[in-house]
């Protein structure tokens, strides 16, 4: 099954993962790597292309985080 | 004893309902002209539990997550929410699953946008994410994973997802990846924030665990997925599966064992089962059904489609021949939740194409009466849900569904009105909210509660709440129908005297509503 891993760094946004999708469209499993400070930012950045999405399978990942707890 | 992971959830859903699922729905609302500790007696009474505080019955989605578990090697097991404590003092992986977490599911949403009042399911699962032991657990390093139905609601709930330190929220079927997370929890390596399990990663029929402990009233599913396509439905975006029977056995020992004598098929239309395509297999239903009264006295479908009532019934014989193994001295009835959706053809069209198949879907009211009449006849109660606010929904939509709804008059069930929730293909869709009800929702609503209030007393009485042993509960469901009563006739005064624009003009926006408000919109 064709996977595709992006990272995305301090001051990138969704539009790098949209724009990687374009132009591999047949991805079927996705994992996303976001620069965060804590693990919920990264949710928050991405919460459009979560909540729109149905038919592919995704992981995200908070890079470099601080544990909150 | 002591666990590595503990999978709990809060009341409303750790409990038999007394044995009827259907009050489980009550969950759903706020408590309404009685205390909410009277509410929660009704919908959630605490359940059996054995000396370690494992419920004798669980969810069912909840045992296939601790089966997957058990089976991987790890120590795990469901434990009633009010015997946590001295569970979480070791455990390293707190697991919860929920039908609807934050009351953001219908009928939840329209409750609670309609009464301006917390649905009960949602104050209780708040309540149990912040009692002491959990928090204090977290502070040591547990970790938690959200997961089940609901999961999707993590999203519009980052507030929550903060306050109470979730580590990975999974949406979809967990049972291929619940393992692997487990072993990165309790080893200390990187969890991932959220995980969506796509239709190409859910699991087989064998990798499928079967549950190991009894479901809550036997529930037990016999296949995933569904061929309908309907747009507004996450369930039909997953490939078909359907259990073997000799599957489905072995998990209906598991609840016989335990002493239940109930059980209830689930699947998104039970007539469905063994199917080719959308042609219903006669013989794989009569040997399903046949199988189960083997084991237990009384069986109720979690949902059928009425379009596969109508076409097994006219074709086979089909409801006629399943009734006749199905009742006994012990069942007089059948239960079952059916999606009448909408009553306009130009609508069905858009959003739900093959749910008339094999009928045309021009024929979509048609088959829905004549659906109702067969099901009436045969003494199958069915609690029938609308979605108003579909996307590209018109007056005219609404017009034809109100002149449906007075089609059914005469045929026993309940009516209740959903908001659409944008789930499925349709998930990036904007929420219904109240702001957006028009005179033609206000009318079906107003349609569907007289329906439903004529008929609860009888299905109350002379159905679901039977004999002495039921007298108190029936005794509080009809102080409350009566109640409900009174109450909307003062409302439909009120709505006489002012039309629901002049409602909504004089209305405030309650402070309870603000959060959900918030939340839809955001």
């Amino acid at each position: 099954m064709s996977e595709l891993v992006i990272e995305l760094g301090e001051g990138e946004g969704v539009e790098k993962v949209e724009e990687a999708l374009r132009s591999k469209p047949l991805v079927r499993r996705l994992v996303i790597r976001v620069a965060a400070n804590d693990r919920v930012s990264p949710i928050e950045l991405l919460k459009g292309l979560l909540v729109g999405n149905i038919s592919r399978t995704i992981m995200v990942y908070a890079k470099g985080e601080r544990d909150e707890a | 004893m002591k666990l590595d992971i503990v999978i709990t959830s809060d009341r409303t859903m750790i409990t038999n309902h007394h044995g009827r699922e259907f009050l489980g729905f009550v969950a759903t609302g706020p408590p309404i002209g009685m205390p909410e500790r009277l509410w929660m007696w009704i919908c959630a009474p605490k359940p059996k539990v054995d000396k370690w505080g494992k419920p004798v019955e669980a969810p069912y989605g909840l045992r296939k997550i601790e089966a997957a578990l058990v089976n991987a090697g790890f120590n795990a097991a469901i434990i009633d929410p009010d015997h946590l404590g001295p569970y979480l003092k070791h455990a390293k992986v707190l697991m919860v699953g929920h039908h609807d977490y934050f009351a953001m599911a219908s009928p939840s949403i329209e409750w609670w946008l309609m009464t301006g009042s917390e649905p009960v399911n949602r104050r209780s699962f708040l309540r149990l994410m912040r009692r002491p032991e959990i928090r204090e657990a977290k502070k040591r390093g547990l970790k938690i994973i959200a997961g089940g139905p609901a999961a999707w609601q993590w999203l519009w709930n980052l507030e929550y997802w903060r306050e109470f330190g979730i580590d990975t929220v999974v949406d979809g079927e967990a049972e291929k990846v619940v393992a692997e997370l487990a072993a990165k929890a309790l080893n200390g390596e990187e969890l991932p924030l959220y995980v969506y399990v796509g239709p190409d990663d859910v699991p087989s029929l064998e990798e499928i665990p079967e549950i190991r402990g009894a479901s809550v009233n036997g529930l037990v599913e016999i296949m995933r997925g569904c061929p309908r396509g309907c747009k507004f439905c996450p369930v039909t975006l997953r490939p078909l599966r359907y259990y073997p029977l000799d599957k489905i056995e072995r998990e209906l020992r598991v609840n016989a064992s335990a002493g239940l004598d109930r059980c209830i098929l689930h699947s998104e239309d039970v007539l469905m089962y063994g199917a080719r395509g959308l042609e219903p297999n006669p013989d794989a239903l009569l040997k399903l059904h046949a199988l189960v009264k083997k084991y237990f006295k009384t069986l109720a479908w979690s949902h059928v489609t009425l379009a596969e009532v109508k076409y097994a019934q006219e074709k086979y014989k089909l409801i006629t021949r399943l009734t006749e193994i199905v009742y006994d001295e012990h069942q007089q009835y059948l239960g079952v939740q059916i999606g009448l959706e909408t009553g306009s053809v130009n609508l069905a069209r858009k959003i739900m194409p093959a749910k008339a198949v094999p009928y045309p879907i021009e024929m979509w009211p048609q088959v829905v009466e004549d659906a109702m009449a067969v099901l009436h006849e045969h003494r199958i109660v069915p609690a029938l849900t609308l979605i108003l606010g579909l996307p590209e929904e018109t007056e005219g939509d609404l017009v034809q569904t109100a002149e449906l709804l007075d089609r059914l008059k005469n045929y026993r069930c309940l009516i209740v009105p959903m908001f659409f929730v944008p789930l499925g293909v349709l998930r990036d869709r904007g929420w219904f909210l109240k702001e957006h009800l028009k005179e033609g929702h206000v009318e079906i609503m107003r349609k569907c509660l007289w329906h439903s209030l004529r008929w609860a007393e009888d299905i109350v009485s002379s159905f679901y709440l039977k004999g002495a042993r039921n007298a108190p509960l029936r005794w509080a469901l009809k102080l409350f129908i009566a109640y409900v009563k009174k109450k909307a006739k003062e409302v439909e005064k009120w709505l006489e005297e002012t039309g629901w624009e002049g409602v909504k003009r004089a209305e405030t926006e309650s402070a309870a509503l603000q959060p959900l408000a918030r939340v839809c919109r955001a």
